[in-house]
């Protein structure tokens, strides 16, 4: 059975396993285990927008967040090539 | 007392024009294997120290009470090491930096960068989040195991970190356990509820505690967390669903 991924907007961030925002524009409350943004918490309660996330991600060094999901191999070179062009 | 209501509503209503800031640069004072680290915000708001050998690995942490005038010390730290923190509350960082801890007593204040998420969180309301209710002794059921009732189980330990101290929690169990326990609110219809077809979300809030969880269309967890925003259950889709007809 093939399992469906979705990418983080944030950071891009190839596996959440579910999309940011279904249909009725309701949030996934996942946290995105790369760059620890929350949907649905980060942005309609903190009210910060992806990019300013990504910017402060990208100046703290990019480093993986969750503490319950293992950093996958090779992210430390991932991490440069999936970044989301900003304002994307 | 009808001052004291006035001055409570009128620091409630700073907080929520301006967020929290820093004010000044943290100390950060390391002595004997111990530091301590103080900073002040303009508001009060709760206290996280997140620590650890490595800057991507901050594994350790330390927390304390509402305040605007934090103090967090760190024992039992390795002489001859450096040590990577950040400070702020669970749900926002607002500092991060490095101090060494040396053989011999010594002091160093901490780096100036400043998170720029500072400065973006204005819209954060630092006010002292209300006691949930607590929930009645009697007849309250004992919560299924968490397996059970959580769920995506390696996602727990984020939303637990992130969001436990909003409830009081003690443990991710405890955290997954109040979560349940607050669906078993929404289903004896003591609480609102949403249900959104487009994903089979359900979305339960309290206005009395704003305590606000969503759930998957099998029941359980997908997270659990207090908003600070006072519109946020408006702005949540999904219709207005009773008890008796939730899928589960």
């Amino acid at each position: 059975m093939k399992v469906t991924h979705y990418s983080c907007p944030v950071c891009g961030f190839a596996k959440l396993k579910e999309p940011p925002r279904s249909a009725s524009g309701g949030p996934s409350y996942e946290i995105c285990p790369a760059c620890g943004f929350q949907f649905g918490v980060s942005d309609d309660d903190d009210e910060i927008s992806y990019e300013q996330w990504r910017a402060d991600w990208v100046h703290s060094g990019m480093e993986w967040t969750s503490l319950g999901i293992t950093k996958p191999r090779g992210w430390d070179k991932q991490k440069l090539q999936i970044l989301p062009e900003a304002g994307a | 007392m009808t001052r004291l209501f006035w001055i409570s509503l009128f620091v409630w209503v700073g907080a929520l024009a301006h967020g929290v800031e820093l004010v000044g640069e943290p100390q950060v004072r390391v002595e004997n294997q111990v530091a301590m680290l103080r900073w002040k915000t303009d508001v009060a708001c709760g206290t996280r120290v997140s620590f650890g050998l490595n800057a991507d690995q901050l594994d350790q942490k330390v927390e304390g009470g509402v305040t605007a005038d934090h103090e967090v010390t760190l024992k039992d730290l390795k002489a001859d090491t450096t040590y990577h923190y950040s400070l702020g509350s669970a749900r926002q960082r607002l500092h991060s930096g490095s101090f060494v801890v040396g053989v011999s007593a010594s002091s160093a204040t901490a780096p100036e960068r400043k998170s720029i998420l500072t400065k973006v969180l204005n819209i954060f309301t630092p006010e002292p989040k209300p006691t949930p209710k607590a929930a009645p002794s009697m007849a309250q059921p004992r919560a299924p195991p968490t397996h059970q009732t959580w769920g995506r189980l390696e996602t727990l330990r984020d939303h637990y970190d992130r969001h436990g101290a909003d409830f009081g929690c003690r443990s991710e169990d405890d955290y997954a356990a109040q979560a349940w326990h607050f669906l078993q609110r929404g289903k004896a219809g003591e609480v609102p509820m949403k249900w959104d077809d487009s994903d089979g979300t359900l979305r339960v809030f309290d206005p009395q505690t704003r305590a606000f969880a969503a759930y998957n269309r099998d029941g359980s967890t997908k997270t659990f967390f207090r908003p600070n925003n006072s519109s946020y259950w408006q702005r949540q889709p999904g219709r207005s669903i009773k008890p008796a007809n939730l899928p589960f």
